[in-house]
């Protein structure tokens, strides 16, 4: 197991690279370099520019060299921790994404685990108690989450929090802890946040899961082992855990891997509508304003973090499946 | 009068008749939504202690389904609808336990499985799980029923494997089934369910998927403990070679009913139900190399109807017109032998509770 | 039987397939499982070759090789199809044994895996149909009726789902998607292991029959001596990844000359209860095909082993007073081994 994970973390390693690369050809894409574009909207503004200047920027950014070189001057450069210049907003790519990615992450990451847990214990109580009413109950209620778009979901539970719960939503703080250090009241501000962009967000992921593992588990739970298990006189809760439920859990935990950027780019809209401070609506206007650095490395996070999200994934699935384990 | 009563049971004991399991109109159907599989239909049957019953029959007649009956471990949708399946762990004397009774998923059930009876299921295959080494899984097997500490329990669980036949078996504990052969995967299975040391074992098939020599090995191995751990079994096998090898007793199955039961001998050399003797002619012997075996025409009818009369009826070649119309009732052919047919008996299936008693 | 000038459909020249053993971090080969290890024999047309052997000793891994489900380590597969061109398999691109696998279908051991739980009987037998001819459901219903009710099966349960078949009836499924491209050569492993005597009955005598009538050729598995012998014309013995024995099938069980293949003739439970036969017990369990010993892989369980056996290589050499009857035993001309005629005289039936 040992030598699967660090064989598997060091694989990662080619991944990153060709991720990279394909963002560089990505940033490149546009005409003409983006220090000249930087220039011309610039100039389009009124801005004088000189010569001089110019050519320090074009330096800084090595464009030049050859493109290889460019590549390899870009990566270094993030790997000391310097992202480039956002010309839209101005600032350093490193302190935009800074103030936003965390929330990403936090939203993302709670939302995963909200969608796991429901998804877990729903799949398992439908399939276990298949065609009762519980089972009926939970079907239509998927159905319905898979249906509502994120969008309307978002806005009918806003409107319910607030006509119920006097709570006000939208954005992830409290005014009056909007620029406040971080106390426990803050993080509890926070959670309480979180609640609606999470049930938002992952609706839609739990719903999918939780057929996924009442197919598998329903599928598991007549099988000759599962009998044989029973015949030796294993306990049926030890029975359901050890034997069914952790051979259904192998297709569900797959699809870990994928789920992050879904939940990324399900946020984005979500994000708009509760004016979330993530980084999904930004990299939307980076996008739209050919806004090259600040979109590459956005692009790069979000790549980075779908790469950490099957490595979890593969490394769960180890740990259930032997059979991955031992290469068969 | 105590005096009179050990009397007796020492007279059953000479008899030979002391039962250890002993099973009244079992019937367990599969309620599907295109209607109701009826895949055990008021079976009986008895297996005496110390003793092999074999169970004999064409594919889908419910062998599977009765031997995952007593204990209760029937896939859904299936469930037993009636009948009892008394279980006399010590003696025939002592108060049966009503198998049927207990709770599905209730402890005292639990306590006799895997422990008092054990089972060997069919699917060498898949009867294992996929993602647990076959250690873990004969460990939990020991560990479920007797205190042993961990080291002990593997110890135990290695000779096991060593006793079925497995080469290297303080390596093979460590492995998961996808490394194993079909044959090792059946050794690891069988190892498991003897491994409590039960006093009835029931095998479903338990030598498909091995070869002769390894087969020969298990069924020696299986004999011995019955005689040293004085063990029934109840063996279902497609191998009338098996059948002649191991048993004492062989019921001989036809779509969810016994339609004739005797000793071996009776069986082999005085069989007298229709279907009994067709299955027999459709053995390759060795020496009619390449020609077509004797074959029972006709399928299996379809499992969600049965026929009018008699089941046998429509594939019988001395069927006669009653038995499209009546049910045969089971007649006594001999001393412990019956058969379910009109060529012994003119009597007709009586209500259910009421059929002679295979004894 | 086999004149000369008859070319072999399929001709396998020492094929080997060893499965590597990894160990450590880095994955280090540190031993192969010799599955397969050297095997040699041909197959012609209409011709049924049965192959017995121990479990594990590599049957399935043998003609997994020849549909191309596994590459061969090395050694060549040579087909010859209908045209009469003759592709080596061990080499052929997937493109080819696409191709091939038309002419060439296996039948699993178990029934229960190889069937998808999730598509009827109707699709499951279809389904070769489907990817290879691109029939629809409508265009091959007629055909799957045709071979539900070649195989024993009522075709009116063809909207059925394989869970609810008893294993039996699930391997006739199995069997009837083999044959639906019509294949020139079936590869049955233990098609008949989980079917009772009745139905094995009916089906030996429908792979007869179909042989007859289509001019198929079988390698047919099983651990059922009679079986093979029922049907096959000639035979081979196996024992961890060698053919030991190989002859024309009555000469095979009546003089063997191994001392495996007089092991297993003697093991063979005989169906009736009078008949008592002098087992051959072998020593030991079964060889472990990665912890081979030097010498005759055979010789730490043979009862007639002699000095020479633990260290020489027997190869498999035709028997100077049986013709076509090849053993891999140094000692095949002057043991005197028991076969069945012998067996069933001894048992005085
Ligand atoms: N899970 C199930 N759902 C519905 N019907 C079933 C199920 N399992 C078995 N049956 C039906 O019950 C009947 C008896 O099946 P069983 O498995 O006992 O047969 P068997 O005698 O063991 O056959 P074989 O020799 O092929 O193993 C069959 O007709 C089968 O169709
Ligand atoms: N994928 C694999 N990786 C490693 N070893 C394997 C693999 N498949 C098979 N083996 C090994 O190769 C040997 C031959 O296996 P194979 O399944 O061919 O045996 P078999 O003769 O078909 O046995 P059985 O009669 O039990 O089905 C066995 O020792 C098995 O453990
Ligand atoms: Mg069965
Ligand atoms: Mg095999």
């Amino acid at each position: 197991m040992a030598s699967y994970i660090v064989r598997r973390v060091l694989m990662m390693i080619p991944l990153l690279v060709l991720v990279s690369g394909v963002i560089f050809i990505v940033i490149q894409l546009p005409p003409g370099d983006y220090v000249s574009r930087h220039v011309a909207r610039l100039e389009m503004e009124g801005v004088v520019t000189h010569e001089a200047e110019i050519e320090a920027l074009k330096r800084r950014y090595g464009l030049d060299r050859p493109v290889h070189e460019q590549y390899l001057l870009w990566v270094r450069a993030m790997l000391r921790g310097d992202f480039g210049y956002s010309f839209a907003v101005r600032r350093p790519v490193l302190s935009v994404v800074a103030e936003r990615l965390p929330y990403s992450i936090i939203i993302s990451v709670a939302t995963l685990l909200f969608s796991w847990v429901v998804a877990f214990l729903v799949g398992t109580y439908t399939a276990t108690r298949q065609y009762s009413p519980g089972d009926y109950i939970a079907s239509f209620l998927g159905f319905l989450g898979l249906a509502t778009p994120n969008f309307m979901l978002a806005l009918i539970l806003m409107w319910i929090m607030y006509s119920v719960f006097g709570f006000t939503v939208g954005g992830l703080f409290s005014p009056e802890y909007q620029d406040a250090p971080w106390t426990m009241g803050r993080v509890l501000d926070l959670l309480k946040h979180l609640i609606i962009p999470v049930i938002v967000v992952g609706t839609a992921g739990t719903a999918g899961s939780i057929r996924i593992l009442r197919a598998n588990l329903l599928d598991e739970l007549n099988k000759p082992y599962v009998i044989t298990a029973e015949a030796k006189g294993v306990p049926p809760f030890r029975r359901l855990c050890k034997y069914p439920l952790r051979v259904a859990l192998i297709p569900f935990t797959s699809t870990v891997g994928w789920e992050l950027p879904n939940i990324v780019s399900g946020e984005t809209i979500t994000a708009v509508v509760l004016s979330l401070p993530t980084v999904g609506p930004m990299l939307l206007r980076a996008l739209v304003d050919q806004d090259m650095f600040l979109a590459g490395s956005l692009i790069l996070f979000l790549s980075l973090l779908t790469l950490v999200g099957t490595l979890v994934s593969d490394l769960l699935l180890a740990w259930l499946d032997p059979r991955i384990r031992y290469d068969r | 009068m105590s005096f009179l009563r050990s009397a007796d049971v020492g007279y059953r004991r000479f008899l030979m008749t002391d039962r250890i399991l002993d099973i009244q109109n079992l019937k367990t159907y599969f309620h599907t939504q295109e209607g109701v599989i009826r895949a055990v239909d008021g079976v009986y049957l008895s297996v005496r202690r110390r003793k092999a019953l074999g169970i004999v029959g064409e594919s889908g007649c419910g062998k599977s389904i009765t031997s995952l009956s007593v204990l209760q471990v029937i896939p859904s949708p299936g469930r037993i609808v009636d009948g009892r399946v008394l279980f006399y762990p010590e003696a025939e004397s002592d108060r049966p336990v009503d198998l049927a009774q207990l709770k599905r998923h209730g402890r005292e059930l639990r306590r006799i499985r895997g422990k008092d009876i054990s089972l060997v299921f069919q699917e060498p295959m898949v009867a294992l799980s996929p993602v647990y080494t076959v250690g873990n899984q004969i460990i939990e097997a020991l560990r479920l029923h007797e205190p042993h500490s961990k080291r002990r329990a593997r110890e135990l669980a290695v000779e096991m494997l060593d006793k079925v036949g497995i080469p290297n078996p303080d390596v093979m504990v460590d492995r998961y089934t996808f490394e194993l052969s079909g044959g090792m995967r059946q050794r690891a299975l069988i190892a498991m369910a003897l491994v409590c040391g039960p006093k009835l074992l029931i095998a479903d098939e338990p030598t498909t998927a091995i070869d002769v020599t390894i087969q020969a090995q298990i069924l020696d191995l299986i004999r011995s403990l019955q005689t040293d751990m004085d063990m029934s079994v109840m063996l279902i096998t497609h191998d009338l070679g098996v059948i002649a090898e191991m048993v004492d007793d062989i019921v001989v199955m036809y779509l969810g009913k016994v339609v004739e039961s005797g000793s071996l001998h009776d069986i082999f050399d005085r069989a007298s139900h229709p279907y009994t003797v067709a299955l027999q002619r459709s053995i390759p012997r060795f020496q009619r190399r390449g020609q077509p075996l004797e074959v029972i025409r006709g399928n299996v009818p379809d499992p969600y109807t049965r026929p009018q009369g008699c089941e046998f009826a429509e594939r019988c070649p001395k069927a006669m017109n009653r038995c499209f119309q009546d049910k045969p009732a089971m007649a006594e052919v001999g001393d412990r032998h019956s058969a379910k047919c009109f060529l012994f008996t003119d009597e007709v299936e009586s209500a259910p509770g009421r059929e002679a008693n295979v004894r | 039987m086999s004149d000369n000038v008859r070319q072999p459909m399929l001709e396998l020249i020492n094929l080997r397939k060893y499965f590597p053993v990894k160990k450590g971090f880095f994955r280090r080969h540190v031993a192969d499982v010799k599955a397969v290890d050297g095997v040699s024999f041909s197959l012609y047309e209409g011709e049924t070759f049965g192959l017995v052997g121990e479990s594990g000793c590599g049957k399935t891994t043998l003609i997994k090789n020849i549909v191309g489900a596994l590459r061969p380590t090395s050694g060549q597969i040579l087909f010859t199809d209908a045209g009469g061109q003759t592709h080596d398999i061990a080499r052929a691109d997937r493109e080819r044994i696409e191709a091939i696998r038309r002419d060439i279908q296996m039948i699993f051991q178990d029934p229960f895996s190889s069937l998808n739980p999730r598509m009827t009987v109707q699709d499951i037998i279809g389904e070769p149909l489907l990817v290879n001819e691109g029939k629809g459901r409508r265009a091959s219903r007629a055909r799957v009726a045709e071979l539900m009710e070649l195989v024993g099966l009522n075709p009116e349960l063809l909207r059925r789902y394989p869970h609810a078949f008893s294993g039996g009836q699930r391997q006739r499924i199995g069997i009837a998607r083999a044959l639906a491209l019509d294949p020139k050569l079936l590869l049955a492993d233990e098609p008949t292991s989980a079917l009772d005597v009745s139905v094995q009955a009916q089906i030996l005598n429908l792979f007869m029959r179909l042989q007859r009538e289509l001019n198929l050729s079988y390698i047919f598995i099983s651990h059922d001596l009679t079986v093979v012998q029922h049907i096959s014309d000639r035979a081979a013995v196996m024992y961890v990844g060698h053919i030991v024995e190989t002859a024309e099938t009555e000469r095979l069980y009546v003089s063997p000359k191994h001392p495996y293949t007089e092991a297993l003739l003697s093991a063979v439970p005989y169906p009736h209860p009078d008949v008592k036969k002098k087992k051959v017990v072998l020593k030991g369990g079964a060889a472990d095909p990665q912890l081979l010993p030097a010498g005759c892989p055979f010789h730490p369980r043979c009862p007639y082993v002699e000095a020479l056996c633990s260290t020489r290589f027997p190869s498999l050499e035709e028997v100077t007073e049986s013709q076509q009857h090849w053993s891999a035993c140094h000692y095949a001309d002057s043991l005197s081994l028991r076969g069945l005629d012998t067996l069933e005289e001894s048992a005085g039936s």
